[in-house]
């Protein structure tokens, strides 16, 4: 029998919200027995993807939703995180490697990058309405103890 | 008002409060204000500065680590910065954008600065993102 579940969460895209979205997450997946390291990665590859829509979707001072849902597969875990803002331009230009729209305020440009080494799959649709970041992963480790 | 202004002035005064424990009094009553989870401690040794930090390091915290860094590292008595990262619970490539942002600021004064105890998490980041070609890392 197939396992399967999910859980989808929506906060105001804060910084302050960052912490919780990556332990919320990361509490979510446990049920799948991941290594820490597994974990780790899931944790770092949210807080990437919630950071943009922090620091990127909502450019004026009144901030949007983010829309975080997890769904697990078997050993399968999908995250997709979604805002309402200003949307991406150019997509792949966003990510490649130390391109940030940002210079001047220390971003490092390294968010997709980060997201793609982290995770098995990246996919990011963008429009004027918004973007949404969906990302994959396999849990290795343990995924068949609880999949009864 | 201004009584109470004066009063306040007196006793800073009195109590010879420096410049910088103000400000580092600030700093944290901003800090714990926004919720920030983040400490910095430091120390001078040999002419080496050593800073600790302590807590997540992401979008929430960073504008508070650059200016506490940035103030510890506005000082003369040292050559050399060791940044350690043994109490450092998490950090994305928002923390890499700070330590380069340092850097940075630190080249300028020809004072290098080195990564001490990374966990094999902020390991990972660093090797993506090639900190190590500007910060080493030191055992």
């Amino acid at each position: 029998m197939k396992y399967s579940n999910f859980m989808e969460v929506t906060f105001k895209a804060l910084s302050v919200n960052e912490g919780f979205a990556r332990v919320c997450v990361a509490a979510f997946c446990i049920q799948l027995n991941p290594s820490i390291d597994e974990i780790t990665d899931i944790k770092t590859a949210v807080s990437e993807a919630v950071t943009n829509c922090v620091v990127h979707a909502y450019p004026t001072s009144v901030k949007g939703d983010v829309i975080m849902r997890c769904e697990l597969e078997d050993d399968l875990v999908t995250i997709t995180i979604t805002d309402k803002g200003v949307g991406i331009k150019d997509v792949v230009k966003a990510r490649e490697p130390f391109y940030t729209s940002k210079p001047s305020s220390e971003r490092s440009g390294m968010g997709f990058t980060v997201m793609e080494s982290f995770m098995d799959d990246v996919q990011v649709v963008s429009n004027s309405f918004g973007t949404s970041v969906k990302m994959t992963k396999k849990i290795v480790s343990n995924a068949s103890a609880m999949a009864g | 008002m201004l009584a109470y202004h004066s009063k306040i002035l007196y006793f800073i005064k009195r109590q010879k409060l420096t410049k910088k424990v103000i400000f580092v009094f600030f700093s944290y009553a901003i800090m714990k204000a926004k919720g920030v989870v983040m400490k910095i401690k430091s120390r001078v040794h040999n002419r080496v500065l050593y800073v600790l930090l302590c807590g997540e390091l992401d979008e929430h915290s960073a504008s508070y680590t650059r200016i506490t860094l940035d103030e510890m590292f506005d000082k003369p008595d040292f050559e050399k910065i060791v940044i350690d990262l043994s109490e450092l619970d998490f950090m994305d490539s928002t923390g890499i954008g700070v330590l380069i942002g340092r850097y940075k600021k630190m080249k300028d004064k020809e004072i290098p600065i080195f990564i001490a105890n990374p966990s094999s998490h902020a390991e990972k980041i660093f090797k993506i993102t090639g900190l190590y070609e500007i910060m080493p890392k030191i055992v």
